[in-house]
């Protein structure tokens, strides 16, 4: 049975639309959220450089070309620091997203970055093995 | 340090809301002289008794035990009694009920919404059969305790409503406290009642309307920690929806 009684005037609550606006914290959240948008750019680009790569030498060559451009180098160096910002905001949180581990939340936020340490150095190793 | 007693003058600018006479909120702004020692709500106190005593709020422990009187100071959710004006001095103060809810007159919100889903969720240990009185206490650990000890702190404040974004946006969602609650009783070693709360945790209104902004646990004045609940509890629906949850717990009937 709802306690609501319909009765009763009141003034009903409407979400403006800058409401992450004033609060630092949201608008840390929202910067996390929209992150993501600029991780989905840069997938893009890569399918891009991809989809070159299968066409044939020169248009390989015209996408490397591209990238080389003030344009996609900004463009790296702002997506680096983006998600960069994206991977630290969602270590903070992954505590939260699992069961009370006996390690403690710091533990796992800095399991997070091992993870990420270890696996970037890993494709680092591999890929200068694969182009040497 | 010797105790300091001098009165300073603040402003206070309060929201407020007659549904008789107003269309719409509007602000007011009162000078109030206060001590070091004076809280929020004892400015807000001062207000109603000797400026003007139409200013409505709901107040009673005055020590964050009771949870009523939570609303907006400068923007922020907190509980009145639990924060001072000598932080806010020489600015001025801007109070307002808390966000997200109908306000009914003034800092005075509509709680029904957040009853009935506190209901929903049926905050009650829930065994698997009776036990008679004569067979004594349901025993615990202490490590079983500390399972869900932390969510049981939940003053009923709201103040985490208020925080939540995704709340403000869709009000059906259960929302941070209630689901709080669902996982200290699902989380309890007498409770077996997740075949009772599966269906609401795993509905778009549970747990999936959560985006993790994490806000509700900043300004939680218990260290209850919701997102922490809501999270782990999507990690349950998740074992629910491929039928995880029957093999860990097969005595409570989890489908």
């Amino acid at each position: 049975m709802s306690r609501y009684k319909p009765q009763l005037k009141t003034y009903a609550w409407h979400q403006p639309a800058d409401w992450w606006i004033h609060n630092p914290f949201l608008l840390r959240y929202q910067i996390r959220e929209w992150s993501s948008l600029l991780i989905v750019l840069y997938a893009l680009v890569l399918l891009w450089g991809l989809y070159d790569l299968n066409q044939g030498e020169a248009s390989w060559n015209g996408w490397l070309a591209a990238m080389r451009s003030p344009f996609f180098i900004l463009f790296h160096v702002v997506t680096f620091f983006v998600v960069a910002y994206h991977s630290y905001t969602w270590f903070k949180v992954m505590p939260k997203t699992m069961a009370p581990l006996p390690i403690g939340p710091k533990a796992i936020t800095l399991g997070g970055w091992a993870a990420v340490a270890v696996i970037s150095v890993l494709v680092l190793v591999i890929t200068y093995g694969l182009v040497r | 340090m010797p105790l300091d007693t001098t009165t300073r003058t603040i402003e206070i600018e309060c929201q407020r809301y007659d549904p008789d006479t107003d269309a719409a909120p509007r602000m007011q702004s009162y000078k109030v002289p206060f001590s070091n020692d004076m809280s929020v709500l004892q400015g807000l106190r001062h207000i109603k008794d000797h400026i003007d005593g139409s200013l409505t709020f709901r107040w009673s422990c005055r020590m964050a035990i009771c949870g009523s009187c939570g609303m907006m100071i400068n923007g922020i959710p907190q509980l009145s009694c639990h924060t001072f004006l000598r932080d806010y001095y020489p600015n001025k103060l801007r109070i307002a009920p808390l966000e997200h809810f109908p306000i009914v007159r003034d800092m005075v919100i509509d709680q029904n919404d957040f009853l009935d889903k506190l209901e929903s969720i049926k905050p009650y240990i829930i065994p698997k059969e009776d036990k008679p009185v004569s067979d004594g206490a349901y025993r615990q650990t202490p490590a079983q305790m500390e399972q869900y000890v932390q969510y049981s702190e939940c003053i009923n404040c709201l103040l985490c409503y208020a925080a939540c974004p995704q709340y403000g946006i869709t009000p059906q969602f259960t929302g941070p406290a209630a689901l709080a609650l669902l996982h200290r009783y699902n989380a309890d070693s007498r409770d077996e009642g997740w075949a009772a709360r599966r269906d609401l945790v795993n509905s778009e209104n549970g747990v999936w309307h959560c985006t993790l902004v994490g806000y509700c646990s900043e300004v939680c004045p218990k260290s209850v920690d919701p997102a922490h609940a809501i999270n782990q509890n999507k990690v349950n629906s998740v074992m629910d929806y491929f039928g995880i949850m029957k093999l860990l717990m097969p005595r409570s009937g989890a489908k």
